[in-house]
């Protein structure tokens, strides 16, 4: 075994899930033809069912290509870092607060104004409020 | 939280998978050899991402030996990023943080808190006191932490079984190959439902 490149690129919670799903279903057609269900590789079955109950949680359950790809391209005037957008998508701030751990020295870097536009946009673009009463239902 | 990471491997097939089409098989071996396992200094490798160079194979021993390049979904979360987990547990040390079922082992010792943080002994838990306001921090709740530091073990073999040991019990006594250390000392972290 060799690493070739540690760090190919970034994923998001999004794609990580899309393509857990995509593995998920195309195992689950290939197991009507043979009649087996179960995935071949148990340690592959079990991190992905884990994985996707944490990811259910998370906002990447309710996002999609077109949603991330309209908020990147509209927050590209804020001048965020890569890594910075990737932490916004995943972790979609809901006020001040939670925006200003996520990127970096934000009061000197954007105005007030411009901090409440991307908070708005992150809003429009992954809407929010109502699966955060969601989790509460899963919980009890 | 989740990178691409690129591989090159030998992959034996065995005879018996001679009859399924190469690239399933492949797939398969190379799930079964990484899902849910710890690569040092690399992460946890998740699933394999796409395949994308393999060679022709060589037929030795009566298995097929074949290279390929390939791409895991790997969790290794970066410096300085933002995560959300659940408390599992609280000691007078800190407090440990699950990620769903998949990722047991983030740690945020009392150092890495708000000022003001303290264990309560009798129930058990930490507890932030701001300005006269206690916020308890307990089981199961949603917590949000930065990344510290990362730490990356390797295993020694394991000693046979003792007697009456189970498989399980010699599994929890082992340090994990893998665990991060998070802080929650500024506003916005700590409990999501603070904020």
């Amino acid at each position: 075994m060799k690493v070739v490149n540690a760090r190919d690129s970034f994923l998001t919670n999004y794609e990580v899930l899309a393509h857990l799903n995509a593995t998920k279903a195309k195992y689950e057609e290939e197991g009507k033809a043979t009649g087996n269900h179960a995935m071949k590789a148990g340690n592959l079955e079990t991190v992905m069912m884990e994985l996707r109950d944490y990811l259910r949680h998370t906002p990447s359950a309710t996002q999609s290509d077109e949603a991330i790809e309209s908020f990147m391209s509209r927050a590209a005037p804020f001048q965020l870092e890569k890594v910075e957008l990737l932490m916004i998508i995943n972790q979609r701030p809901k006020g001040l607060a939670e925006l200003d751990v996520l990127v970096e020295e934000l009061e000197s870097r954007l105005s007030e104004e411009q901090i409440e536009e991307l908070l708005g946009l992150v809003r429009e673009c992954f809407g929010g409020e109502e699966d955060g009463g969601e989790m509460e239902v899963d919980e009890a | 939280m989740f990178i691409l990471t690129t591989f090159s491997d030998l992959i034996t097939i065995p005879p018996a998978l001679f009859r399924v089409r190469t690239r399933s098989a492949l797939e398969d071996l190379i799930n079964a050899k990484y899902a849910n396992k710890v690569v040092p200094n690399t992460g946890l490798c998740i699933a394999l991402y796409d395949i994308l160079k393999s060679g022709d194979g060589v037929v030795y021993k009566g298995s097929a030996n074949v290279n390929v390049t390939f791409r895991m979904i790997v969790f290794r979360p970066f410096k300085g990023e933002i995560l959300t987990g659940r408390i599992s547990s609280s000691t007078q040390h800190g407090i440990k943080v699950r990620l769903g079922g998949f990722f047991d082992d983030v740690f945020i010792p009392g150092d890495n808190m708000f000022e003001g943080t303290k264990f309560d002994h009798l129930e058990q838990i930490w507890v932030w006191n701001n300005d006269g306001e206690a916020y308890y921090m307990d089981k199961n709740e949603e917590i949000r932490f930065r990344i510290e530091t990362e730490f990356f073990r390797d295993q020694n073999p394991r000693a046979p079984l003792k007697a009456g040991e189970t498989d399980v019990e010699s599994e929890q006594n082992r340090a994990p190959s893998y665990h991060i250390l998070g802080s929650c000392n500024q506003s916005g972290l700590g409990l999501v439902s603070w904020w």
